[in-house]
């Protein structure tokens, strides 16, 4: 077998060389700061990937904690972020220390997750506003550098995480934008890539609080919210996927929140494509939370057919957020 | 499991270095090897769907039954024809059901017959028109007594199974594959150099040209009539991108099953000799897909046949052979269209008169051939009947002036000194060069983001003029440059592109058939 070590390490040394390059330009570059740890994770206008909500939440949480006790936390997807901070806080009594421990795309199992964590971590969950939302009850956890579960508080392993992200970065068209980003200094968004632009501003990293202004600049920028959608007046029944798949999860949170003692609400978010629970789902809820459970759908209903009061079917603007702040503190 | 997925990547590397170590073992380690090469080819199967390897392990062992039957001079017809029936109605099963069943209640419902008719719902399995066509040839070749056949029911199951062609061919002929598999096989450096070349060059085309230039296909395509309304010339470009896109897709599908194979020390057929530059009908059926196309003129064309009777008959008998191949495509009407259009076209083009002008170039003929087969995509892509009708018309009037543009431009290119336009042509890419560096200095991002777009395009027209310059070789990248620093480059180059086009891993378009 003349030559055949040869052709083996040629081989290697030829895949070799292109996969160190890349992930040496990965490691120097750091795209979604998820390498080395960071003071803040959201520079005012830096044209930088949105970085990780899940790990944000966290990694601000384990700096931020040194400073303040917190004790009250809003968790939920990215829908959490539609709530806006100064009008929650008005509802919450003065010893309460706010915080959105929240992320994208969050299901009921990262809901608990996160509750668990913060239990072994022995921090006091006194204060919960829960967000639930229909449209994130999925069969499968996602897997992309925007909605990856962070390793800390999920079973994703570190591993996946990384490689999530390293392949994220090599994805043809975030490449592309980013080059095109990188050299232009301003948003090149390739296909379906539009997560390249500035860095939205307001946000408050003590409360972890960021106002929707991402969304607030895709609407003007590309269009989204002021296109519309097509409208969707019979609704979509999801199937009883929670009953199915997340009992678990929340006999871990209402677990967690009887030893804690917490004063919680549970919101049921409302959607402009009017996707809603299965009646099963929503029977296994109210059974669950009781009177703290708040479905907002049926009396924001009306408000879902005006486009102008949202981002896109799923974010809604401050107005509504403020209403289902007092939908959930008024009742 | 896909050749351009992350499981292979770590898949072959180690059934390569099992299977060669597997050959050190003595005089008979082929038969080691050959076992190897089948867990590796069930594994790779099933990684797709476990439990369709059932249906391929069925056919293995019916062709491998039959054809010995077949073999004792009595009831050799009739085992054969068993065989080819049960092939047949597997493929019938799984692929055409729906579709005759569908059609059928169409039909009866139009008399007024309002039969309750069933539907199956099942997956169609991968390669299933593969293997069951290359066991079909086997069953035949063993009838007409052109290979004996084979007692050993492992070696028939790889013969089935041989994890490169499996999927996605080349349609293997038993006298082709099967005497390399019943042999003791030994290791070239060089040839396996250069199947991994090949590889390498298969994987360029499908990765970074076929898999983003099928995005911008993808999208127009979901739209059509949005797109003929309000930007025609969109549709154009949308098939013309696709031509491209098939082309990568399947011949670099077939250049990495054939460089992979290769590494093994078995050589696959050529599937594809370079079709794009091909003169004429006859000149491309001769090199796009040319494993099926044997395979029809082998048990279709030549047993009606072929063109040894009336002129009429041969006519028929085209007709049927790419009416079946239509068929043999998808279950849909349009690929029935599409079986028609080139079988039309072939006929046509058998009877015109062979004289060329004597004014003509040696490369006129090629933008005509590249605008016919652009137009057999329109029906080869369009979601359905009524898109493909409506796209028709604009495709058949574009491509007809782009096709008479082209011959004019190569008839210009051939009759000028080839000095001058060589020298436009490096003026042409130099300015070209110029306005990117101008571009990119003045900032402006419309401009790069185009750039960045139309990348894939570059690529495109890269591998074209790489294949044009390898067209008289088996692949694009078996001319490398001499020096060992400048290759080492350019595969190091083309594994970075590879690497940083990745997107989430698509199937091989003939994966579907």
């Amino acid at each position: 077998m003349e030559g055949f070590s040869r052709f083996i390490l040629r081989s290697l040394f030829i895949v070799a060389v292109p996969v160190v390059l890349l992930v040496g330009a990965y490691v120097a570059v750091d795209p979604f700061k998820v390498l080395r740890h960071y003071d803040t994770y959201y520079h005012y206008q830096e044209l930088d990937p949105i970085p990780n909500l899940a790990m944000v939440s966290v990694r601000n949480y384990e700096q931020q904690s040194k400073i303040h006790n917190y004790n009250a936390f809003l968790l939920g997807s990215s829908i959490a972020q539609c709530l806006p901070a100064d009008h929650w806080i008005s509802y919450l009594p003065l010893d309460a220390e706010p915080y959105y421990l929240n992320s994208n795309q969050s299901t009921l199992t990262s809901i608990a997750r996160r509750m668990a964590w913060l239990d072994a971590r022995g921090d006091s969950i006194k204060y919960a506003l829960i967000v639930v939302d229909p449209a994130e009850l999925n069969d499968h956890e996602p897997y992309d550098p925007a909605h990856i579960a962070y390793p800390e508080v999920s079973d994703v392993s570190w591993l996946k995480w990384h490689f999530t992200f390293i392949k994220g970065f090599y994805h043809r068209d975030f490449i592309a934008s980013w080059l095109g980003t990188k050299i232009t200094g301003q948003p090149v968004n390739i296909r379906t890539i539009k997560n390249l632009e500035p860095n939205p501003h307001g946000y408050d990293q003590r409360t972890n609080y960021m106002p929707c202004t991402f969304e607030e600049i895709q609407a003007t920028t590309s269009g989204i919210g002021h296109l519309s959608w097509p409208a969707n007046n019979e609704g979509v029944v999801r199937p009883p996927l929670l009953t199915q798949r997340y009992s678990s999860d929340l006999d871990r949170i209402t677990d967690i929140l009887r030893r804690h003692n917490t004063d919680y609400r549970v919101i049921i978010a409302p959607n402009a494509h009017h996707q809603s629970f299965h009646p099963v789902d929503l029977q296994l809820l109210r059974a669950t939370f009781g009177s703290r459970l708040i479905d907002t759908t049926g009396p924001l209903d009306s408000l879902t057919h005006d486009q102008s009061l949202w981002y896109d079917p799923y974010h809604f603007r401050p107005e509504i957020g403020c209403m289902i702040i007092d939908m959930a503190y008024l009742q | 499991m896909t050749f351009n997925s992350l499981p292979f990547v770590v898949f072959f590397p180690i059934v390569f270095l099992l299977y060669w170590l597997a050959g050190r073992t003595g005089s008979k380690s082929w038969r080691l090897q050959n076992l190897i090469l089948l867990c590796a080819s069930y594994t790779f199967y099933a990684w797709w769907d476990w439990r369709y390897l059932c249906l391929l392990m069925g056919v293995t062992v019916t062709t491998y039954i039959t054809s010995l039957l077949a073999a004792r001079r009595d009831h050799a017809l009739l085992w054969t024809t068993v065989n080819i029936a049960i092939c047949v109605l597997t493929l019938v099963t799984f692929k055409y059901f729906n579709f005759f069943s569908e059609n059928l209640q169409w039909l009866f419902s139009t008399f007024g017959w309002n039969i309750d008719w069933f539907t199956l719902e099942v997956l169609l399995p991968v390669g299933i028109s593969f293997y069951t066509f290359q066991a079909i040839g086997y069953s035949v070749d063993v009838y007409r007594r052109e290979i004996t056949p084979e007692r050993n029911i492992a070696h028939v199951a790889l013969f089935l199974a041989y994890f490169p062609q499996l999927v996605a061919g080349p349609i293997e002929r038993a006298a082709h594959l099967m005497p390399q598999l019943i042999r003791q096989r030994k290791w070239h450096y060089a040839t396996a150099v250069d199947g991994a070349r090949q590889a390498l060059w298969g994987m360029f085309k499908k990765v970074v040209i076929a898999d983003a230039l099928a995005v911008y296909v993808d999208g127009v395509m979901s739209h059509p009539s949005y797109y003929l309304a309000h930007a025609p010339g969109t549709v154009v470009v949308a098939m013309l991108t696709f031509a491209m896109v098939i082309y990568c897709d399947f011949s670099g599908y077939c250049d990495i099953a054939r460089g992979v194979s290769r590494c093994l020390g078995i050589d696959l057929m050529q599937n594809f000799r370079f079709p794009l530059f091909a003169r004429n009908v006859k000149q491309w059926w001769q090199r796009w897909n040319v494993s099926l196309m044997h395979w029809f003129r082998s048990y279709i064309y030549f047993p009606l046949g072929g063109s040894r009777c009336s002129r009429l008959r041969t006519c028929i008998n085209i007709m049927i052979v790419f009416l079946i191949s239509g068929l043999w495509h998808g279950a849909s009407w349009t690929f029935v269209l599409w079986g028609v259009y080139w079988g039309v076209i072939s006929v046509v083009g058998r009877f015109l008169p062979k004289r060329r002008l004597s004014i003509a170039s040696p490369y006129n003929g090629i933008p005509s051939m590249i605008a016919l087969s652009t137009l057999s995509w329109v029906f080869f892509r369009s979601p359905n009947i009524v898109d493909m009708v409506a796209i028709l018309p604009l495709s058949l009037v574009s491509l007809s002036l782009l096709a008479l543009g082209g011959e004019i431009a190569v008839w210009t290119w051939h009759k000028l000194n080839h000095r001058l336009t060589m020298n436009l042509t490096i003026v042409s890419a130099l300015m070209a060069v110029a306005i990117i560096i101008a571009c990119t200095i003045f900032n402006t991002t419309a401009a790069i983001a185009a750039i960045l777009r139309w990348l894939p395009w570059v690529w495109g027209a890269v591998m074209l003029v790489v294949e044009w310059r390898a067209r008289h070789l088996t692949h694009g990248l078996q001319q490398v440059p001499r020096s060992a620093a400048l290759r080492l480059v350019c595969y190091m180059a083309i594994i970075l592109l590879i690497l940083t086009s990745t997107a989430q891993p698509t199937a091989f378009i003939y994966f579907q058939f």
